[in-house]
């Protein structure tokens, strides 16, 4: 009798501390099985025809109708009713999707429409930190180990299946998402690259006064501040006598324009003028002033007036044209080859107003 | 089973593109963590996690090279020398290599203080986050993430988080709006989300924004957990102290180790077991550390809180004492100027220190 009651009381000792715990289904490691008819696959094949059409309301009910059926619970189980509660929402909210709509060509506005308004949360798996569902109807990775085996995993396998259904669902929206921030990055990143370079203080200056747009669009204006610029400055007395001269410019005051060429392509560029009162400084004559306008970084031209004559007059004489250092490099490499053909043609017109 | 991803999110300082499989890096630093566990003796870190570190250092570097490319060629050709080496400052930008003004604090000013620049470093990181969950979603059906961001990084993280949540991207529903699906864990080393907060025009402020734990399908919320880490003398998140009241599911821990003088460093964080086993546990497991390894990883007899030779533990027991007095000179709310000289101050004393 002893032995008998010791024998009971070891199995019961094993099978409470050991047997169980081994053998319980352990959501984190669980993995789907594709030829089970519950699993996303088997769904996806057995209901190909209302997926092609977007007829996901359908689908979910279906699924819906399926949980009621399935063997494995009683249907009061605290985590059968969750999840049938789960299903009748997602139920009650595609109740109001118009798959219709979405088949038959503008299929993002429906499907926008619907994700504006309802919420696709709650079937994400696997459940973030282990804690399926909401409030009232909370279903832990906790308590789907201590159900038994078959009826976690008829658990696992319908939310795992409604959740790769809804992704499937959002996956326009997604593509849209992703390309809308892609784009968002390549404005940004084009901006610097090709906008007007800033020095800091001007960064904070457009930064305090401008403000940095929106993540999605920056800003479509900046101001120019003391901006310090390599030019090249060209006398206008005569065409025959052109010289050049390096200038430090500096760019005192001054704003500057942005338009992209297409908003939603940003590839496709960007389009950007202004225009800076400057001043500009040699050693070999007194500092100038002027204005400088911009088209892009390569074009930069303007007009400067020096006191040549130290008379105090700084607009008695021919102004300077200034060009930024890039505009110059591309004309010198070009003006030499047209300036025999312009003293040729100045010649010709000289000679008709003898 | 598919893998968990941790996106991993740098602070200040220099960082290469390859910053986090660096053999000190956080990946190397969390894997060699993991094997002193039983779980681990059959399995690499790896098979459970997937890593997906995040670089926007390069957007830093791209802006200062400007600003060091163009003070250069003006302090080059300032032949008149008008400017008298004013721009000599600037030509230092781009080299980083022990420049500490321009390797640690100018990419927090940069970011505190230049809307343009905050905006261009969110939208690249931004980018890399929607290109992961866009991939995992398409090729797994969902994706399980997290964010391991560590000091700047963590301001970094939680406006990121809070736009690509809250932005209609390209003028449609965002599917990536906590209604419809949200991260796992945020696990933030030495925060700086409440000192480097904004209030830029769709932003939120640090307590306000989504960047908090919740349930599924909740507006406010966009995580699941959220894990707050600092060291107890690390001055960088002691001011202005990320500390919510009220919040469910968020865990701040404090740790108090001296084993190095880089207390602020992120696998510095991560060595302690207080810091490294809750990641483990919410990104593999619950049973990738046992109860019982736990117990005995935190005893201070296994990991003392002084650490390395007799010599540094004394240099550590003085840098202790030293470092809380930066951080009391700091007080709970300094305004930027303060902030900065406590952070310079900081860095000396732990160079000092090695």
């Amino acid at each position: 009798m002893k032995k008998a009651l010791l024998s009971y009381l070891i199995l019961s000792i094993s099978f409470t501390f050991f047997a169980w715990p081994a053998f319980a289904l352990n959501p984190y490691e669980w993995n789907t099985k594709e030829e089970d008819p519950r699993s996303y696959k088997q769904v996806k094949v057995r209901f190909n025809k209302d997926l092609e059409v977007y007829d996901y309301p359908s689908v979910f009910l279906s699924l819906q109708r399926e949980l009621e059926e399935s063997p494995v619970w009683t249907r009061n189980e605290p985590a059968y009713r969750s999840l049938h509660k789960a299903m009748q929402i997602l139920n009650e909210r595609f109740s109001h999707f118009e798959s219709e709509l979405s088949v038959a060509g503008s299929e993002m506005k429906p499907l926008s429409e619907f994700l504006d308004q309802y919420g696709t949360g709650l079937f994400q798996f696997p459940c973030p930190d282990g804690v399926c569902f909401r409030e009232d109807y909370t279903v832990s990775y906790m308590d789907l180990e201590i159900l038994a085996d078959s009826q976690a995993e008829d658990f696992l396998y319908r939310i795992y299946t409604a959740n790769r259904l809804l992704t499937d669902f959002k996956k326009p929206a997604l593509t849209v998402t992703a390309k809308a921030i892609k784009d968002a990055k390549e404005r940004w990143e084009i901006l610097m690259r090709e906008g007007m370079s800033q020095y800091p203080w001007e960064a904070a200056f457009n930064g305090w006064v401008i403000g940095g747009g929106t993540i999605q669009f920056p800003p479509s204006r900046q101001w120019v501040l003391v901006h310090p610029e390599l030019g090249v400055e060209i006398s206008t007395d005569g065409i025959k006598d052109l010289r050049a001269k390096e200038v430090m410019a500096i760019e005192l005051a001054g704003h500057v324009w942005y338009r992209w060429r297409d908003i939603d392509k940003p590839a496709k560029g960007l389009n950007w003028w202004g225009v800076s009162a400057a001043a500009s400084l040699r050693d070999d004559i007194r500092p100038g002033i002027g204005f400088m306008a911009h088209y892009g970084r390569f074009l930069t031209l303007g007009l400067t007036w020096h006191d040549d004559d130290n008379d105090s007059k700084w607009f008695d004489g021919a102004p300077y044209v200034i060009m930024g250092i890039d505009l110059f490099r591309f004309a010198e490499d070009r003006v030499p080859r047209y300036q025999k053909k312009i003293e040729e043609a100045l010649e010709i017109r000289e000679g008709y107003f003898k | 089973m598919r893998k968990h991803i941790l996106f991993l999110i740098h602070g200040i300082g220099i960082h290469e593109t390859t910053w986090a499989e660096e053999p000190d890096g956080p990946i190397e630093t969390l894997k060699r963590a993991s094997r002193q566990y039983s779980y681990f003796k059959n399995k690499e870190l790896e098979d459970k996690v997937e890593f997906a570190p995040i670089h926007y250092d390069e957007v830093f570097l791209e802006i200062v090279s400007q600003w060091q490319s163009d003070a250069t060629k003006i302090d080059q050709w300032d032949t008149s020398g008008v400017l008298k080496g004013s721009l000599t400052w600037l030509e230092a930008a781009g080299e980083k290599e022990k420049n500490f003004w321009w390797s640690h604090v100018a990419d927090v000013a940069m970011y505190r203080f230049f809307p343009l620049y905050r905006q261009r470093v969110r939208i690249h990181v931004i980018d890399q986050l929607a290109k992961k969950i866009e991939q995992a979603m398409d090729s797994e059906g969902e994706a399980t993430c997290s964010v391991l961001a560590h000091s700047m990084g963590t301001a970094v993280a939680h406006d990121c988080l809070h736009l690509l949540g809250t932005i209609r991207w390209g003028n449609q529903a965002n599917p990536l709006n906590p209604a419809h699906w949200r991260f796992n864990h945020l696990f933030m080393v030495a925060n700086t989300s409440r000192l480097l907060q904004t209030e830029d025009h769709e932003m939120k402020k640090a307590y306000e924004s989504i960047v908090r734990p919740g349930p599924v399908e909740e507006p406010d919320s966009y995580c699941a957990t959220y894990w707050n880490f600092r060291h107890e003398a690390d001055p960088v998140p002691f001011p202005r102290m990320f500390e919510p009241v009220g919040w469910r599911n968020y865990t701040s821990i404090v740790v108090r180790h001296y084993r190095e003088a880089s207390i602020h460093n992120l696998s510095y964080y991560l060595q302690n077991p207080r810091i490294h086993i809750p990641v483990l546990i919410k990104v593999v497991s619950p049973k990738a550390v046992l109860p019982e390894e736990e117990v005995e990883a935190v005893n201070p007899d296994r990991f003392p809180q002084f650490g390395g030779d007799l010599a540094f533990i004394q240099k550590a027991k003085d840098m202790a004492a030293k470092l809380e007095a930066v951080k009391n000179s700091m007080g709970d709310d300094p305004g930027p100027y303060e902030w900065l000289r406590g952070l310079v101050k900081f860095y000396e004393l732990m160079d000092g220190c090695r």
